[in-house]
């Protein structure tokens, strides 16, 4: 068990505190409040053996599906050593680094994953992660409201539908107005008026459609109204795009699951944040900086901390305290052990995958919405008739439904009617024979 | 210096075979016009095996639980069984997407469960899994109570905060929109007279942590309660020192409407070099409407996610929680159970005070009384800082306990062994600190024997290196 005190210890320790019982330790705690724990209605203790049963009996409950379908999160292959290094004990168990001299190692390992970041998305500084996607680009928003001082900012509707309704929480507590810029055509219609002046424009790229957004609108959009840039991007597909630094981006941040991290069922995911050097201070959460110690040699240390909430407190540039440091260190094994060309081969993979899935879909007469270029996700219209046969077809075939948009509280195509539209991906790791089996139930309602 | 992973490397080594394109190339040039880019990014050319050293020797340069104590305190740096992870490593969890909702029964049904047993011990009445670390809990905490003032009409814009609290309650009660009203301590704990003249009209909520950072229980909760209440502000209970009290005493019972828990410290998931943690909310019945929504329910053919949740404060996060978390918490509970669990926080309670009790001849600990979990100590009668102190620490294979915090002791060292550590682990490390005091001149330069000496943080700040194309600069 993982207490390790016999009898005997307990009553030395008890004796050397001059006690009879541990019960006199909680003679503090008013009796009024304290627990009747015979009547403290809890589940006895387990055998490790009887856990893991009670567990695997559960997990048999999951079904194992082959995976189409994506909407921020992505079933990309895992090289074996990611975790065989993150996993290491020392970094699972290690605390925040805030004692440097012994915390080099996960120290350094940020700050190659900071750099990492930074060459990604162009951008001069990055912090040492946030907790997801979603929240990533909240604290892109708070910083951009911070940096502007103006309560309102405008936002496209081809931001993820769980994005929007994350980002639309946090504005509804500060009290940030959100403008939206819906879809037209399967891009932001950023000659929309924003009706006063704005923070930020913020975006996603691709959008949630899996269009590519026009990244020269979106910079003279927000160069003419003098706000900032936020951009949410995929950190692999990136790697074929023009960098968000080239199109006036002022803060870059995303979800970094992609980057050798399990889906596990919704998280740990991995929220990376990136921005220009003058917003340095803005960024919230800890970043870590190279230094020397007292002999010159190269030393890794939290810094800039004034910006955080132990040193600012309620001055503090967000109360983030507990990040995702451990998916941190498995992003930057996964991108060491990819490199730049693996990267670029693991984003063509999913684009030609994802377009011969369209293809092939197309050939057995399903239609697909395509106004503007894809990448690794698009949208099909499955006419009512057809979509209970055909999910129902899928899951006994093995394979996920398409996510179904008009079920999202905060979900738009712009001009586009969306009740009838659901959304596919296809990654790198989906081989032809999966997707033809994948096109073939579809036929087989189609025809 | 240790070379960076770039250094390593040479251009064209590989550490990863991508397998070969089985379906047509699309031409990127022409498909995607201007906006894209043939540009090789500045990233690692490395063979698996150069990865491999890299990290492995990264990993040798870190202080862990699984190799040092670790009495941090209020990180409740207690061990991490063995089982939590290879239950997060079982593929029929791992391996789902969480909007493939018709494969999600069993993660739902292990987050229904986790619900209730958080429920169990917190005497909350519903909880949701949806946060994803103690800050982040604390954040949507706080937008609960906001919610529900806004939902009766009123314009409740304070929260009230102890001097002695963490920094993230103010930090969240500010990012929240609130006004922070600090409350100071008297003796220790909340100062009940300060307190009285502080609620209002205006008072929000009152947040507060019990046993409180000194590592004290407040013996006034049920006075504390009354004021707040009586005033119409609600109660948050941050979570943070919830391991002295599983089994022995409630939050729930203890007049607390709102609060989180962490997964990270009091159910035994490991801290991860800084995360992930997960930051679970738990609520009574009046703000129950208010939750996050999606809301895990046992419905009549298995569990489903609520999403109908008209009052519901919206989604604070992507998806369901830090699920990979949530599970190795489950298993902990599950082989803990209602024994195992109030067995820990016993055990935490007792070595905390035995660590004091034998220090007690060569550190100071100004609030002494009531000892739970954890205790805060002085240097400042002895020839060293606390942060002299925390440094000779590391040389002796100890990891240093919080020092500087909570702010109300000067030179603190706040120490938590947790119940993990043997009586043995505990006397050792007070031989070493009597040791450490007894030979000022050597710590006052310590570490010695640490890959690094002290690092000048000074120069870090001043001049930041934050990449490495900022090395060169």
């Amino acid at each position: 068990m993982y207490t390790p005190h016999t009898a005997e210890d307990i009553q030395k320790m008890l004796e050397r505190l001059g006690l009879e019982s541990i019960e006199e330790l909680f003679q503090y705690i008013p009796k009024e409040v304290r627990l009747d724990v015979d009547a403290w209605d809890f589940p006895e203790g387990k055998s490790e053996g009887e856990a893991l049963k009670l567990l695997r009996a559960i997990g048999e409950k999951n079904r194992k599906l082959t995976t189409f379908i994506g909407l921020g999160v992505y079933d990309h292959e895992i090289p074996s050593a990611v975790w065989a290094l993150a996993g290491k004990a020392e970094f699972v168990t290690s605390y925040t680094p805030y004692q440097a001299e012994a915390s080099q190692g996960m120290l350094q390992a940020i700050f190659e994953y900071q750099s990492m970041i930074c060459e990604i998305t162009g951008m001069d500084v990055a912090n040492a992660s946030v907790y997801d996607g979603a929240t990533a680009l909240a604290e892109a928003m708070i910083m951009a409201v911070g940096e502007k001082r103006k309560y309102r900012v405008a936002v496209s509707e081809g931001l993820n539908p769980l994005y929007r309704e994350v980002l639309s929480t946090y504005a509804n507590a500060i009290g940030i107005e959100i403008i939206w810029l819906p879809l037209k055509d399967g891009r932001t219609d950023f000659s929309r008026s924003t009706d006063g002046e704005v923070s930020a424009f913020i975006m996603q790229q691709p959008n949630f459609l899996g269009f590519l957004e026009d990244t020269e609108a979106f910079r003279s959009t927000k160069d003419t109204a003098g706000a900032l840039g936020v951009v949410s991007i995929h950190p692999i597909l990136n790697s074929v795009l023009r960098k968000p630094s080239e199109y006036g981006a002022d803060i870059v941040c995303g979800e970094g699951q992609s980057l050798g991290i399990p889906l596990s069922s919704g998280g740990p995911n991995l929220g990376f944040m990136a921005a220009t050097k003058k917003l340095t201070r803005k960024l919230p959460g800890r970043i870590v900086g190279a230094t020397t110690d007292e002999d010159g040699r190269t030393a890794y240390v939290l810094t800039l901390q004034a910006r955080e909430q132990h040193i600012r407190r309620e001055k503090a540039s967000s109360n983030i305290c507990t990040n995702q440091a451990l998916n941190a260190l498995a992003a930057t094994i996964y991108i060491a052990l990819l490199g730049p060309h693996g990267l670029r081969e693991v984003a063509h993979a999913c684009i030609n995958n994802t377009h011969y899935l369209a293809d092939r879909l197309k050939e057995v007469g399903v239609e697909v919405y395509s106004p503007a270029p894809f990448l690794m996700e698009f949208p099909v219209r499955i006419p009512k008739d057809r979509s209970e046969l055909l999910k129902a077809r899928l899951l006994s075939a093995g394979f996920t439904p398409p996510v179904e948009l008009a079920k999202f509280a905060m979900c738009s195509a712009g001009d586009q009617d969306l009740s009838d539209m659901y959304l596919l991906c296809c990654t790198e790791k989906r081989t032809k024979a999966e997707i033809d089996a994948f096109v073939e139930v579809w036929r087989e309602i189609y025809e | 210096m240790s070379k960076l992973i770039w250094d390593r490397g040479r251009a064209g080594r590989r550490g990863f075979r991508v397998a070969k394109p089985q379906t047509p190339e699309v031409d990127l040039v022409a498909y995607l016009g201007n906006e894209h880019s043939q540009e090789l990014l500045d990233l690692p050319e490395v063979s698996e095996l150069d990865v491999v050293r890299h990290y492995t020797s990264l990993s040798h340069k870190n202080f862990s639980v699984d190799n040092n104590f670790y009495p941090l305190g209020s990180c409740t740096m207690k061990y991490n069984p063995k089982v939590n992870d290879a239950a997060s490593q079982m593929s029929e969890f791992r391996e789902v997407h969480p909007l493939a909702v018709d494969a999600l029964q069993g993660s739902l049904e292990v987050m229904h469960i986790t619900q209730e047993y958080l429920s169990k011990i917190s005497g909350m009445d519903a909880v949701s899994l949806q946060p994803l670390a103690g800050a982040h809990g604390e954040l949507t905490g706080l937008m609960i109570i906001q919610a529900y003032h806004r939902d009766r009409g009123s314009e409740r814009d304070e929260v009230i905060v102890p001097d002695s609290a963490h920094g993230t309650n103010p930090a969240s009660a500010a990012m929240c929109g609130f006004k922070v009203i600090e409350v100071k301590s008297k003796d220790g704990m909340v100062d009940i007279e300060e307190l009285r003249q502080k609620v209002s009209d205006k008072t929000a909520a009152l947040m507060i942590t019990n046993p409180n950072t000194l590592g004290l229980f407040e013996k006034n909760i049920c006075e504390i309660e009354k004021i707040v209440h009586d005033a119409g502000g609600l109660i948050y209970y941050d979570g943070a020192n919830l391991n002295a009290l599983m089994g022995i005493v409630r939050p729930g019972d203890m007049g607390v409407d709102v609060m989180h828990f962490n997964l990270h410290k009091t159910f035994s998931t490991p801290h991860g070099g800084g995360g992930p943690g997960s930051g679970p909310v738990g609520v009574k019945k009046h703000l129950e409407p208010y939750l996050p929504r999606p809301v895990v329910v046992k419905g009549e053919d298995g569990f489903k996610l609520d999403f109908d949740r008209p009052k519901s404060i919206g989604k604070v996060a992507s998806f369901y929680g830090n699920f990979g978390v949530v599970l190795r918490a489950f298993v902990y509970m599950t082989v803990l159970g209602k024994c195992g669990l109030r067995k820990a926080s016993e055990l935490a309670v007792l070595n905390a005070n035995y660590l004091k009790a034998l220090l007690e001849d060569v550190l100071d600990v100004p609030y002494s009384e009531g000892t739970m979990h954890e205790f805060v100590a002085t240097s400042k009668d002895t020839d060293l800082t606390a942060l002299e102190i925390a440094k000779s620490l590391l040389d002796y294979g100890y990891h240093a306990p919080t020092v500087y915090f909570p702010l109300i002791v000067h030179e603190a060292l706040m120490i938590e062994p947790t119940e993990t550590e043997s009586p043995e682990t505990l006397e050792e490390f007070a031989e070493t600190l009597k040791e450490i005091l007894k030979n000022p001149e050597r710590s006052k330069s310590a570490p010695h024997l640490m890959p690094i000496k002290r690092a000048d943080e000074v120069k870090a700040a001043r001049h930041p290196v934050l990449t490495r194309s900022q090395i060169a600069e």
